[in-house]
């Protein structure tokens, strides 16, 4: 089936449902409409799946690890897609795993751990109350700059240098 | 330390040139500096890792 006739097929599932072309131009398939959906892509997919979720026009969106498996184009697609469904005031609620897309996306974030809620709130509460300080982390070199090639200040005499080796000084002293 | 790595934590603004002064103090030959900011993935691993 055609991304166009998959809608259309949930579509007629609902008593009422949004208009097809709409929900394609939502997500953005337009070009895509009359390809197969074994064809598209795994980022397409997944907004196929969001345009086949809000077929029947619901308030409430549940997406399940929507970016799961998607390259870093795709992921930032659905992205989109997904912050243009809070444009639209749905309320979207969202399960991942990448802590990154949570912060990216969500207004209030549930922690689960061993099948419990463990902390809840905005993304910035979270931070401030659970996230610790900022960090500054120094990589080192492995032999310290003086030691491993160059003289230390004390000991870098330009003026004793041969002309040989520093061509553009006149003789040394 | 952690692998060689100097983590210094930050607390307040200063903190990060302190910790640059110190290390020329310390002569320590510095690669790379990064300042990581608390993140949601840091809430994650701090409140999964009390379990």
């Amino acid at each position: 089936m055609t991304v166009q006739e998959n809608i259309e097929l949930f579509g007629k599932m609902f008593n009422s449902h949004l208009d097809v072309d709409d929900l394609i131009r939502m997500v953005n398939l337009e070009e895509k409409r009359k390809k197969l959906f074994a064809n598209l892509s795994s980022g397409l997919k997944q907004r196929l799946g969001i345009a086949v979720a809000l077929v029947n026009d619901p308030e409430v969106v549940f997406l399940d690890e929507p970016t799961s498996g998607l390259d870093p184009k795709a992921r930032h697609d659905t992205w989109n897609a997904i912050r243009d469904l809070k444009k639209e005031g749905k309320t979207v609620f969202l399960t991942t795993h990448y802590m990154e897309e949570a912060q990216e996306l969500a207004d209030t974030v549930a922690i689960i751990n061993h099948g419990k809620i463990i902390a809840k709130g905005s993304p910035e509460e979270l931070i401030v109350k659970y996230g610790g300080t900022g960090v500054l982390v120094v990589k080192k070199v492995e032999k310290p700059f003086e030691a491993s090639y160059a003289p230390s200040f004390q000991e870098w005499k330009p003026w004793k240098m041969e002309t040989s080796t520093f061509p553009y000084t006149k003789k040394t002293m | 330390m952690e692998n060689g790595d100097i983590y210094v934590p930050l607390h307040k603004e200063n903190d990060v040139m302190e910790a640059i002064l110190a290390l020329g103090e310390e002569k320590v030959g510095v690669k790379e500096l990064e300042i990581r900011k608390p993140s949601l993935e840091r809430v994650f691993l701090n409140l999964a890792g009390k379990r």
